[in-house]
């Protein structure tokens, strides 16, 4: 087995523009928070994304004087595709190859690079048709990655995307985990929205804010391009009724950028008619009461959902 | 929550994971075969040099026990020839026999060397019932001629208070300084009386 009950492992968000880590020691009744910290990544062209990453997480490593061998990973939402596709068990093809077909005619690249990842977006019943939410990425940049890695002395045990990451943080910032959830992170230019129920992801869809960079302003986030996020969670919202049928939204979560800006909460609340949070992603923590007056902290929501994930069969507390 | 990790890549991750564990398991099991052996040998090492050091000592005092051993014997034996000597000294009939015999010599005869044996000749070979207090003299020396040679033997055994029993062993002549004497041996025994008996003892 990868993990055993107790066991610190570090979490790694590689955004875009910046990549947080977190190290957890998880299999308590509650896990423990380490440490967490923050590395900006070096401006450039999106070929280069990987490397510039890596670079900023072996100074991350360097600085923070990091031990650990075994690490958790998401990669950002822009070399990510996802898209809904339809399972026919009647079918010859495996879910897998119906699944892959499904991707062959929205890919960016090469479909003999493609990677890619399932999950049931239904409760499960008899029916012989499914609907499945599917994430693909390029196998060569997995590859990059991984190989990036290894040459840091790390062993990546789990890589996930950043909204499956955020998702599996949210049952545990709820009162009640049964409703139907949205949530907004914003990174300094870019951002996603995920509609999950328990921890289970329904639907995401990234969006960028370039018109705000574009424009010089200082203020970057959520709170400079207010419209645009709102337009953005609005098509995902009729998506969400349109094909999905469901229109139940119990509340919206925010994190990143913006999330503490009560312009931005009563904008969002008034235009959705919906409860509006910024929860502090450490209060599952054993410890995360401490860091709680950190304005930055609600921007680990994403890195520490994936460390809150049920890693090999093991889950994060005993 | 997606899994983006190439099957491939885990179970590579995996094998080396558990390659790596064996190894390590190996090389803690060597190491501790290895530090069991050296543990073993440097005690045996300590062992041997300990059984050097006590054989060396036992050597060392088995040499000293041997030394005293000897010591002892040779003490023993000086104390026993100086409890024979005091004995003697005590012995009146050996004294008379001596007077009795000294006075028998006459101004041509010479006693070079007397031997005194106060052993009886059963005693010597061995018979446990020997009657004690026999008394052998044999007396080596010169005599001018035989003659004087006869005179001597028939003065020696003349009665006395001692009576012995006198025999010429052997005799000869031979040159001496500028003229011929006549070598004597003559053996004198007094056989055991009720009145005085010997200590049973051989001096030279």
């Amino acid at each position: 087995m990868v993990f055993t009950k107790s066991k610190m492992v570090l979490a790694v968000e590689l955004g875009g523009d910046v990549i947080r880590a977190v190290q957890v020691k998880r299999g308590g009744r509650q896990p423990d928070l380490a440490f967490y910290a923050a590395q900006n990544v070096a401006p450039g062209t999106a070929d280069t994304l990987v490397e510039r990453q890596l670079t900023a997480l072996e100074e991350l490593f360097r600085v923070q004087h990091i031990g650990t061998r075994e690490v958790l990973a998401t990669i950002p939402t822009s070399i990510v595709v996802t898209r809904t596709a339809q399972i026919d068990k009647q079918r010859k093809e495996t879910p897998a190859e119906q699944v892959q077909t499904a991707l062959l005619n929205c890919l960016p690249f090469d479909s003999k690079d493609l990677l890619f990842d399932y999950w049931p977006i239904q409760p499960a019943n008899t029916s012989l048709r499914s609907d499945v939410l599917v994430v693909a990425t390029q196998a060569s940049v997995v590859q990059r990655y991984l190989d990036g890695f290894e040459k840091l002395g790390v062993t990546c045990v789990h890589m996930d995307v950043a909204p499956c990451a955020l998702a599996s943080l949210i049952p545990l910032t709820q009162q009640t985990s049964e409703a139907i959830v949205g949530s907004v992170a914003i990174s300094r230019d870019v951002g996603f929205f995920v509609i999950t129920e328990r921890n289970r992801v329904l639907f995401w869809r990234p969006f960028d804010l370039n018109t705000a960079t574009q424009k010089g302003v200082s203020v970057a986030g959520i709170g400079a391009s207010l419209e645009r996020v709102g337009d953005e969670i609005s098509k995902c919202v009729s998506h969400m009724v349109g094909t999905m049928h469901l229109d139940n939204l119990g509340e919206l979560l925010l994190f990143g950028y913006g999330s503490d800006d009560l312009v931005v909460t009563e904008y969002l609340k008034n235009r959705f008619n919906v409860a509006v949070r910024n929860p502090s992603p450490f209060a599952v923590l054993q410890n995360g009461d401490k860091i709680g007056a950190d304005k930055q902290a609600t921007h680990y929501g994403t890195v520490l959902g994936l460390a809150m994930q049920e890693i090999a069969g093991v889950p994060a507390h005993g | 929550m997606a899994e983006l990790i190439p099957m491939a890549y885990r179970v590579r991750m995996a094998t080396r994971r558990r390659v790596r564990r064996w190894v390590l398991a190996g090389t803690l099991a060597l190491t501790l075969a290895g530090m069991g052996v050296s543990g073993a040998f440097l005690d045996e090492c300590r062992t041997a040099s300990a059984v050097a050091r006590l054989e060396t000592s036992r050597q060392a005092r088995s040499t000293l026990f041997g030394q005293a051993d000897e010591l002892v014997a040779r003490r023993a034996i000086l104390a026993e020839r100086m409890g024979k000597l005091q004995r003697l000294s005590d012995d009146r009939v050996l004294v008379s026999l001596l007077q009795q015999l000294a006075a028998r010599f006459s101004t041509n005869d010479c006693l070079e060397y007397m031997h005194i044996d106060t052993r009886s000749s059963a005693h010597k070979d061995g018979a446990a019932d020997a009657p004690e207090g026999v008394y052998t003299v044999r007396l080596n020396g010169v005599t001018s001629t035989t003659q004087s040679l006869a005179e001597l033997l028939t003065r020696l055994s003349a009665p006395a208070r001692m009576p012995v029993t006198v025999m010429l062993e052997k005799s000869n002549r031979e040159n001496l300084l500028d003229g011929q004497v006549i070598r004597f041996q003559i053996n004198c025994e007094k056989t055991s009386t009720d009145k005085s008996k010997g200590a049973g003892n051989t001096a030279g």
